[in-house]
């Protein structure tokens, strides 16, 4: 009750600050983004106590906050604010990605590979096929694939596909990281969402340059697979030399090396980007050299979910706001049904892939509801197809928006239930002691 | 959206109510003249100030990921809106000119033509022409964009290390530990960053850093707020209050009076607005004294109790640089501000107040449902952000604002409160030394009317304190010894002093101020690097001394 009621008084002071200012909406400057960092981060974080008691994720009750009170409903955070705040998407994702990195032991999820293996393939490629074929059959609801001749048709709905299959390993890191699960579940779909980030950029590029040349767009093919490999190989090498300079800085540094590790992902957020790297590839590859070759994943693992509370709250919180609700209220018949094509994808496609792999029931259970959520890298690829064709992309992208609007509100708190239920929930605190004591065995 | 506008409206009649004058100001809409019609962008693009990117650089900045301000109108000190700002006296519904200064400021009325209005008469010689406005240098290649993020990062980092025990320990042996710890490299670092040349904190991207400055002056301006807590009034000695009030009071007056004494002498009238305005921020600025001067009052020999009154005397002092802040910021309101409220500065004044109790309020009751050292870092982090982001929103001071909170939440009872300390102890350096790195690059080396304002300041300065100290020993207040008179005479301008000035940047956008700024961060390091030249020696054969006792203290007794 106490929390709802700061809300609300942080709600009054915001809409103080509004009535102060001469024109609707608040401003874009250095005060406003202050303003609205320093309210999303009381308001998102109260609100992510409140679900939390109400058993739903707290990651949800950032977005919902977001939503509440970005543009599209309250409008005390403005869509310039938004701009200002999106420095922390980038460092957000790549703190993310280091703790996922972290994550990743190979030697622990050696077991994994072949439930891993089998869950790509069938369960995520599958589901992008499942999705593809969906986007084709009912093409005549899509005004934009009107008129369309079928091998067009089929490479749209081969892109469209591909990227409504694209899933969130920031969604299932932040679960993880507030669950504090550990299992085979929570290491398996972790390893699944971070593979299928690769697969899925991967597949998009393709499909994206043979849809541009049915298009008759000049399309340079060599210059495209030479980007792709730029993006992933250049990636992963200037990851694992960030993961060696983080893994030097660590053996030697004593005492908290938090905002280390924060400058660290906002340097790889911020020069990746503008080398045309990706941030996630990067700080993953850095996380796993540090976890897989030096002793101090654990302690990395513990300074970035110490460091990476405030980014993360402000981060859920700037993307709830910026949930494309008007697109889903014009494509929401295709965008619930293209949702349901793919969770009915993920549920089975996992539950066939682990059957096939001869994992346990949990993992048969409950995998398919750690591979639904989705934000980041589908809304990515959205604004790329917008760039690719321009005559088509938007109208294309609002259908993608609107589907990620709803997997974004739902699959975590599925997630959720699946790590509780499948007992991981609270697992982490007895590997973490283990850890400790591991650590100071070796010390004495 | 009801209950907020009902609460927000009972929150500010609260406020305001305290005030007692609701009715003869509370007219929103009412329009307010400008009486220095200066073009707003030649104030805008005075040197040292920190302008939007322009149209085109905004789009090459959207280019290169990044978003701009889509406007080609220079910053203005009215709340941000996505229009370009107008003056006040181009508001709508401006068909009676009327003011936003106190009364006691606005001219006469005249009857008969108009007159030309007179140019505003400044501290300092009149500036040089101002050139029409030079668009800020975008960051236009990826090669730039990378340059200023791993510049930014080693300077963060650089504050970083400086804040570790480890690298303190070390400038504890080379002997340098004090200058360092006033943080006067990192001013020197971001005056270098600042170069044209290094390009690390070039004029575009101090503009995308600007919330971070914001940040940073709420933090101090908390932080300071924060040691005025119930140690400090169990601390203060009989008289303490009043040396300090003569200590800061004296000096305030003598700034004051300089500054007049250098315009009368200019033949300019003592009433000019702009005058008044900046001799407050410069004896606001100048009145102070340093924290570190205990340290030094240590460095010399001096007992535990001269050190308590001392560190007293000069935490009191602050109260001179925060009061004439708020002064400032109520009564002076920027020129050229889009605002819907136009009230007096009475108003403003209370509304400061209320605004800093209220936002106290709320952090305390917010602290309380935090539970780890995480969940504080997030919620102080937040609240200061949030105070100081508002504040500086309503063209208010972010220092005092957040002072003003600092002080609420320390002295209600609870927990929470060493929590919170501990967290602010833990980012309080890092967070002060990048401040200093951005106040650095603001400051405009080359200008000379800085550097004759300087000499006014220190000149001025000590010798208000010297008056000070003189009217103490005259009257017999406090009974200072004559080494902690000599302390607070010589003690060195400290942070708050900077953040003054940093923080009347922020609101007022005049050639005069970035001349202030060079005047007090010169001032600053000229009577730290004093002090430290005269102490040395003496705090060296201290140290020796102490390090003797500790030793001896140390070696197991036979």
């Amino acid at each position: 009750m106490m929390r709802l009621f700061l809300i609300l008084i942080v709600g009054g002071l915001m809409e103080t600050a509004r009535s102060f200012a001469p024109e609707p909406g608040l401003g874009s400057g250095a005060s406003g983004t202050a303003l609205a960092c320093g309210y999303l981060l009381i308001t998102a974080f109260f609100a992510g106590e409140i679900f939390h008691h109400l058993h739903l994720p707290k990651l949800t009750g950032y977005l919902v906050t977001g939503i509440v009170v970005g543009p599209q409903l309250l409008g005390f955070v403005s869509n310039p604010m938004l701009d200002n705040l999106e420095i922390f998407n980038g460092t957000a994702i790549a703190l993310i990605a280091l703790t996922a990195g972290v994550e990743l032991d190979l030697r622990s999820m050696r077991p994994l590979f072949r439930t891993i293996t089998w869950l790509m393939v069938v369960a995520v490629l599958g589901t992008a096929a499942l999705l593809a074929i969906a986007v084709y059959f009912t093409r005549n609801m899509l005004p934009f694939m009107h008129g369309l001749p079928t091998t067009q048709a089929i490479a749209v709905a081969a892109v469209l596909g591909i990227t409504m299959s694209a899933q969130s390993p920031a969604v299932v890191v932040a679960l993880r990281s507030e669950m504090r699960a550990d299992g085979p579940l929570t290491r398996t779909v972790l390893g699944v969402v971070v593979m299928s980030d690769f697969v899925v950029i991967l597949l998009f590029a393709i499909a994206s340059t043979i849809t541009k040349i049915l298009f008759g767009v000049r399309a340079d093919v060599v210059q495209t697979a030479s980007a792709l490999a730029w993006e992933i190989l250049g990636s992963i090498a200037i990851g694992l030399l960030a993961g060696f300079a983080i893994g030097v800085y660590l053996r030697y540094a004593k005492g908290s090396v938090a905002l280390f590790v924060v400058i660290v992902a906002l340097v790889i957020a911020e020069v990746g980007q503008q080398i045309s790297l990706d941030p996630l590839i990067i700080a993953l590859a850095a996380g796993m050299l540090i976890r897989n070759a030096t002793q101090s994943g654990e302690r990395l693992y513990r300074e970035v979910e110490g460091a990476s509370l405030p980014v993360y709250v402000v981060f859920f919180a700037v993307t709830g706001a910026t949930i494309h609700l008007k697109e889903l209220s014009t494509v929401a018949v295709p965008a619930v049904l293209y949702v349901s094509v793919r969770a009915a994808g993920f549920l089975s496609g996992s539950w066939i892939a682990t059957t096939a792999a001869g994992a346990p029931a949990t993992l048969r259970k409950f995998t398919g509801l750690g591979l639904l959520p989705q934000a980041g890298l589908a809304l990515a690829l959205a604004l790329l197809f917008i760039r690719a064709f321009p005559a088509f992309g938007a109208a294309a992208s609002a259908l993608v928006f609107g589907a990620v609007a709803i997997n974004e509100m739902l699959a975590p708190a599925l997630y959720r239930q699946a790590l509780e239920r499948s007992g991981e929930a609270g697992q982490e605190q007895s590997r973490v002691a283990e850890a400790e004591s591991a650590e100071g065995t070796v010390e004495s | 959206m009801a209950i907020a506008r009902g609460i927000s409206t009972a929150l500010i009649l609260a406020a305001l109510t305290c005030a007692g004058g609701v009715q003869s100001w509370a007219q929103p809409h009412t329009p307010a003249a400008s009486p220095a019609a200066q073009p707003a962008a030649a104030q805008a693009k005075a040197p040292g100030k920190m302008a939007p990117p322009d149209r085109k650089g905004g789009q090459a900045a959207k280019q290169a990921g990044k978003t701009a301000e889509p406007t080609d109108q220079t910053p203005q000190p009215g709340p941000e809106t996505e229009q370009p700002p107008q003056s006040e006296s181009a508001a709508p519904e401006s068909n009676v000119p009327s003011t936003a200064l106190p009364n006691f400021l606005e001219p006469p009325e005249v009857s008969g033509p108009t007159l030309p209005e007179p140019p505003p008469l400044l501290l300092a010689p009149p500036p040089p022409q101002i050139k029409p406005p030079e668009l800020p240098t975008i960051v236009h290649s990826a090669s730039e964009v990378i340059r200023a993020v791993l510049g930014l990062a080693l300077l963060f980092g650089l504050a970083y290390m400086a804040s570790r025990p480890l690298v303190q320990r070390i400038e504890r042996k080379l002997g340098i530990s004090q200058l360092v710890t006033s943080g006067f490299p990192f001013v020197i670092l971001g005056l270098i960053a600042h170069l044209p040349a290094v390009g690390i904190l070039s004029d575009s991207t101090l503009w995308e850093i600007r919330p971070l400055l914001a940040l940073g002056l709420g933090w101090i301006g908390f932080v300071v707020g924060f040691r005025f807590d119930s140690r400090l009034s169990e601390s203060l000695s009989p008289g303490s209050q009043t040396v300090a009030f003569v200590m800061a009071g004296v000096p305030f007056l003598t700034i004051v009076g300089a500054c007049a004494l250098v315009l009368k002498l200019m033949g300019g009238s003592l009433l000019n607005e702009a005058f008044l305005r900046d001799a407050l921020i410069l004896a606001a600025a100048g009145a102070g004294t340093a924290r570190s001067v205990p340290r030094l009052l240590k460095g010399r020999g001096g007992d535990a109790e001269s050190v308590q009154k001392v560190w007293s005397i000069a935490q009191l002092e602050q109260l001179a640089g925060i009061a004439g802040l708020m002064i400032c910021a109520a009564f002076f309101r920027p020129h050229g501000a889009t605002v819907a409220w136009q009230i007096p500065g009475s108003a403003w004044l209370f509304i400061t107040l209320g605004m800093g109790a209220t936002v106290g309020v709320v952090i305390y009751a917010t602290l309380t449902k935090a539970s780890g050292g995480a969940q504080f870092s997030v919620l102080l982090l937040g609240s200061v952000c949030f105070a100081s982001g508002m504040a500086s929103f309503l063209r208010l001071s972010p220092v005092v604002v957040c002072f003003i909170a600092g002080v609420v939440v320390v002295n209600l009872p609870g927990r929470s409160r060493e929590a919170a300390r501990e967290t602010l102890s833990d980012l309080e350096r890092p967070i002060y030394l990048l401040f200093l790195v951005i106040a650095g690059s603001l400051w405009q080396i080359g200008q000379w009317q800085g550097w004759i304002l300087l000499c006014l300041l220190v000149g001025a300065r000590l010798t208000g304190k010297w008056l000070g100290a003189g009217v103490c020993r005259l009257r017999h207040i406090g009974s200072i010894t004559d080494e902690e008179r000599r302390s607070l005479i010589f003690g060195p301008l400290g942070a708050l002093a900077i953040a003054v000035v940093v923080n009347a940047q922020d609101l007022y956008f005049d050639p005069t101020i970035s001349w202030m700024i060079t005047a007090v961060i010169g001032g600053a390091i000229a009577t730290e690097v004093i002090v430290q030249a005269a102490l040395r020696p003496q705090e060296n054969a201290a140290g020796y001394a102490v390090g003797r006792e500790e030793l001896a203290a140390r070696r197991p007794t036979k």
